[in-house]
């Protein structure tokens, strides 16, 4: 009985909430908030940028810049070890020979 | 109910009581299950992009190999659970040759990354590498969700490529569909522009509570429901795996997510038929391949509105839709799958994988 309640009232909830959320008040509510919050966040960052960068700190940006350097050297090292055979990478277990058959009878 | 079967229940309850208390002090304290631990070599590993090759379990497999497509919110350890509870492990013991594209959190550096890369850059290289790795000339491609998406728009580009056969399970096509996605998404209201000029991707968090938004009281239902069966390990474990795996969210590239919102949630281009990629149209009647699309029949995701159109739009002559119990997650993983999908799955593909 308890769990025939619970699941119950995760129906009307789901249904309810639904209901509510599949409006567009409730998105256009949504997204105001969400918009609200972006342009804080832009501000914060903006001005975080500046004390950072007034600190000799890096900021965001700076710390983007590098991972974007490092994932260049990355791609590169992969093309190298791809051009070395990768052998090392690879399981030396022999390889299973491709030529299973469907079991007959099971069409 | 009779005296001895009141007395029976009563005990029965409270030795259930009892052991919530046990349990659920030990469930506080444990480190969360480990997952995806099949062995597994890694082919490719470059920015977000994962290749894996899992290591056969049989001396002999099928010709054809498999090649998993994760979608991109998402970790792929959903098709390699637990032992027992793995989609990989069963086809591995099934005799195939499995291969997944997993993904990691796009970093910052990545937010340039758009359709294109992924189905003209990503898809083509994971590709041409199984084929390597293979040594065969053909390859079977399963997608999951937006990752049947990305197998669709890869298919459609490269007609005459070596795609043996195709499976996508809960892919959506027809994005009107997606009814709560497309109100929160209205484009009178969502400032896509701005949300990626802040934040450079799309924030994992953002997406988990969207996907929550969808079923506002499946959470505290859920739990309610864990603490009612704390008692029981088998729950208290497939919770545990499922409750880790739908809050390990990933993030979008920027790019990325403003085209699949434009294109696909606005403007509906892959149902209308003007969708293209880098100015190249795709056109889903190119697909000839063998293809099959399961679906779920509660899937609150992707609904059936936004998946049942996609069959008819595919241009293959054997093609078949396959409508399952279950939900959008429960479809490919969890007691669900392992006695629907996945047999299904193995009967389908046995006899086009020689």
């Amino acid at each position: 009985m308890f769990r025939d309640m619970v699941s119950q009232w995760e129906q009307a909830a789901n249904d309810y909430g639904s209901k509510i959320t599949s409006t567009s008040e409730f998105a256009q509510g949504m997204q105001g908030a969400t918009a609200i919050s972006l342009q804080i966040q832009q501000a914060v960052q903006d001005g975080m940028t500046k004390v950072l960068a007034a600190a000799n700190i890096p900021s965001r940006d700076d710390i983007a810049a590098l991972s974007t350097r490092v994932a260049a050297i990355e791609v590169q090292l992969h093309r190298i070890v791809e051009a070395l055979g990768a052998q090392s990478f690879k399981s030396s277990a022999p390889k299973p020979k491709r030529t299973k058959q469907p079991p007959s009878g099971h069409k | 109910m009779s005296e001895p079967d009141i007395l029976e229940r009563a005990a029965t309850e409270f030795e259930r009581a009892m052991q919530r208390n046990i349990k659920g002090l030990g469930y506080f304290s444990s480190p969360a299950p480990v997952l995806g631990t099949s062995p597994k070599d890694t082919l490719i590993s470059r920015g977000t992009l994962r290749l894996y090759h899992y290591r056969p379990l049989s001396d002999e497999v099928y010709r054809v190999p498999i090649l998993l497509v994760m979608a991109t919110t998402n970790r792929g350890y959903i098709f390699d659970m637990l032992p027992g509870q793995s989609l990989v492990e069963f086809l591995l013991k099934a005799g195939f040759d499995v291969f997944m594209i997993d993904w990691e959190a796009p970093g910052l550096d990545e937010s340039h990354l758009g359709l294109d890369d992924y189905v003209l850059d990503f898809l083509p290289s994971c590709v041409s590498r199984v084929l390597e790795e293979t040594g065969e000339p053909d390859i079977t491609l399963v997608g999951y969700c937006f990752g049947g998406v990305l197998s669709l728009l890869w298919a459609a580009l490269h007609p005459g490529l070596p795609l043996k056969n195709l499976v996508t399970f809960t892919t959506p096509v027809n994005f009107k569909g997606m009814e709560m996605f497309q109100a929160w998404s209205d484009k009178r209201f969502f400032d896509v522009d701005r949300l990626i000029a802040t934040h450079g991707n799309c924030p994992a968090e953002m997406l988990y509570s969207a996907f929550d938004l969808l079923r506002p009281g499946a959470r505290i239902a859920g739990n309610i429901r864990l603490w009612d069966n704390m008692w029981n390990d088998e729950f208290v474990k497939s919770y545990r795996m499922f409750d880790r795996w739908s809050t390990d969210m990933l993030p979008l590239a920027g790019r990325y997510f403003k085209e699949t919102t434009e294109q696909l949630m606005w403007d509906n281009a892959l149902f209308e038929g003007w969708m293209e990629i880098a100015g190249r149209p795709v056109d889903l009647a190119s697909i000839t391949a063998p293809f099959m699309h399961v679906v779920a029949e509660h899937d609150h995701i992707v609904p059936y509105e936004a998946s049942r159109h996609l069959v008819p739009m595919i241009g293959s002559k054997d093609k078949q839709e396959v409508v399952l119990k279950g939900g959008h997650v429960s479809l490919i993983a969890g007691g669900n799958a392992i006695k629907r999908l996945w047999p299904q799955l193995d009967l389908w593909l046995r006899e086009r994988s020689v």
